[in-house]
């Protein structure tokens, strides 16, 4: 065949090209003779190229991997069809020095002059790979790093991360959700598994609004407890922020946070209680302030009235004795007694009541007969009802009950001394003593003053005086005691009051 | 003889008071609560007047403000059972000329009244 000039140029090229490429090229016949190769391949292998003409290909194949190379170059003689570069696996090629490295090969298949000659094109991507390893290796480790950041940011929040799979009913969590659930990782975690754990009394309220979330295609967010497998309440903040929907718009994924809040919560309600207990205390401070000022009020009225009785009156015994009108000096020494009997009733009531607070005051029931009783009490009082006004004893049932004669006694002379005491007009009073089957009624009627409405619930406060009693004496004690002492005996004491009208006091005591 | 209003409620106080300043040669007339007090103003115009504070009917407050609604000037005091410098000031700022705390000396009357008539 001749030769054109034209091919001979085409020739020179080509060989040039083969020459100086800067891929190894390198061509082996069917029984996998290397038959030639370029410069840059044998410089890549670290052989001369005479060395490796005519040397089996596998020279240039690892150890390890040259039976497999066999069996591939075999098959692939079989059915040649070229092989593209970075297609395929990852390929080791070995050197002259035994030393290995990473390369890339593409192969395509020729035949010439009847024979089957396969050219394999080797790039050595040592380099590239290193670059690579080196790349991964940086973005592992961020990788890592970005992890543990986030796994540590998750702990510190108590907040786990959710995937859930509305298709496959499954979540996926990060390992803080899982630790939030007292859960293994490994554990698999159904949403009908998480409903299991809600807590009863939080149950209903979740279910709605799972079902309102889903209804409405809404984000979803609660606040609810759950009760672990361990036994362990804990307050739980869970919400989805994102929704993921399939090509046509079918949610099929929800992500979100869940949140362990139990600290927080406990918190609150520590804190909610500490809040309670200030104001208990604010109110009981405040009450005692207005219980000091109310005693302060009260001591001094109560306290300077008959003291000014007693400095004046002992003022004019000492005039008149000058003066020596003996006649008039003993009304004032009668008035200097009275006023030390009353100084001495308050004091009375003072020490009732500090006896009381202290549980000192003993209860000791007897039988007692209760008209003779209240005749005694009665004496007693009608000492202090005006000329026109009468109290009247009206009795029914038993005639006797088993009372505390002292606290009983000391209980009706304080309120019948009430009703006359808030009878400026001298109306009649009366006392009704009912002996029940199963207890002791007294009650006690007067038509005075009555109390305000408004005052009502503070009647039995200390050393209270409802507003339209503060121009009459008294020390606000004595509903006090009476209340006291039935608390004691068990009893109860209530009234009906009408302003103008009166007050009727009832009192039960258990028989 | 100068003429003192004494208006309180409290019988003992009262009749000490009338007994005291009588002995003090002064003309002392008595009402028992606010609302007499102002009836014995308008008909015995008194030179000066005592008054308790907590009464009955009308309080000492009220007589004072009947007091100052009339164009005599008769000078007003005080007798009260509280020693609470709010009720002091009250009385003070409702324009009472003096007070006294109870119980006081017959000299502390005397002296006041003395300052307050000449």
């Amino acid at each position: 065949m001749e030769t054109s000039f034209h091919d001979e140029y085409e020739d020179a090229l080509l060989g040039v090209m083969f020459q100086h490429a800067t891929v190894g090229i390198i061509m082996a016949n069917e029984a996998g003779i290397i038959i030639r190769c370029n410069p840059y391949a044998a410089r890549m292998f670290g052989y001369e190229i005479d060395e490796l003409v005519g040397e089996q290909i596998e020279i240039l194949i690892p150890d390890n991997l040259r039976t497999t190379h066999l069996e591939h170059r075999k098959s692939y003689h079989k059915n040649p069809v070229p092989r593209y570069m970075g297609v395929g696996r990852e390929l080791f090629a070995k050197r002259k020095d035994d030393k290995q490295f990473p390369v890339e090969v593409s192969l395509s298949y020729a035949e010439d002059g009847g024979q089957k000659i396969v050219i394999a094109v080797v790039n050595d991507i040592t380099v590239r790979i290193e670059k690579e390893t080196k790349l991964v290796a940086k973005r592992t480790k961020e990788l890592a790093e970005s992890r543990a950041k986030l796994l540590d940011a998750q702990k510190v929040a108590q907040l786990g991360s959710i995937e859930y799979d509305l298709v496959e009913d499954v979540f996926r969590g990060s390992e803080q959700l899982y630790k939030i659930l007292e859960l293994d990782s490994t554990d698999p975690m159904t949403f009908k598994k998480y409903k299991s754990y809600l807590h009863p009394d939080d149950s209903e309220h979740v279910h709605a609004k799972i079902a309102e979330a889903k209804e409405k295609g809404q984000l979803f967010v609660s606040e609810h407890r759950i009760i672990t497998e361990k036994g362990n309440v804990k307050h739980i903040y869970t919400r989805t922020s994102n929704i993921i929907k399939d090509a046509e718009g079918k949610p099929i994924e929800r992500r979100g946070i869940v949140q362990d809040i139990t600290a927080l919560k406990t918190m609150e309600s520590e804190l909610r209680e500490k809040q309670v207990q200030l104001e208990k205390a604010l109110k009981k401070e405040q009450e005692l302030s207005e219980l000091k000022s109310r005693f302060v009020s009260m001591a001094s009225h109560e306290f300077r009235t008959p003291l000014t009785t007693i400095l004046s009156s002992s003022r004019l015994v000492e005039m008149h004795l000058e003066r020596g009108n003996l006649d008039k000096y003993q009304k004032h020494l009668s008035n200097i007694q009275s006023a030390v009997k009353n100084l001495t009733s308050i004091l009375n009531d003072f020490l009732s009541l500090e006896k009381l607070e202290s549980g000192k005051v003993q209860f000791n029931p007897e039988p007692v007969n209760l008209s003779e009783f209240a005749s005694a009490v009665l004496e007693e009082i009608n000492l202090l009802v005006a000329d026109n006004q009468k109290v009247k004893y009206i009795h029914s049932g038993d005639k006797e009950a088993n009372i505390d004669q002292h606290l009983v006694r000391n209980i009706l002379i304080n309120l019948l001394s009430n009703a006359v005491k808030y009878s400026p007009n001298g109306k009649d009073i009366d006392l009704h003593i009912d002996r029940k089957k199963s207890s002791l009624v007294i009650k006690v009627k007067d038509r005075g003053i009555g109390i305000p409405e408004e005052q009502h619930e503070q009647m039995f406060g200390r050393f209270f005086r409802a507003d339209n009693a503060s121009n009459i004496q008294g020390t606000g004690i004595g509903l006090t005691i009476v209340k006291r002492y039935l608390d004691i005996m068990q009893g109860s004491i209530s009234f009906k009051s009408k302003l103008n009208l009166g007050t009727t006091f009832i009192v039960e005591i258990p028989q | 003889m100068r003429k003192v209003l004494l208006i309180e409620d409290n019988q003992n106080i009262r009749e000490n008071i009338e007994e005291l300043l009588e002995l003090s040669n002064y003309e002392v007339m008595t009402a028992n609560n606010g609302q007499e007090g102002v009836e014995a103003i308008q008909s015995r115009k008194p030179d000066l007047i005592l008054c308790d504070v907590h009464m009955p009917k009308m309080n000492g407050y009220q007589v004072l403000e009947y007091v100052k609604s009339k164009p005599t000037e008769i000078p007003f005091v005080f007798i009260t059972s509280s020693s609470q410098e709010k009720d002091i000031k009250k009385g003070v700022l409702s324009g009472a000329d003096s007070y006294l705390i109870k119980p006081f000396e017959i000299e502390d009357l005397q002296n006041t009244i003395i300052k307050l008539l000449g």
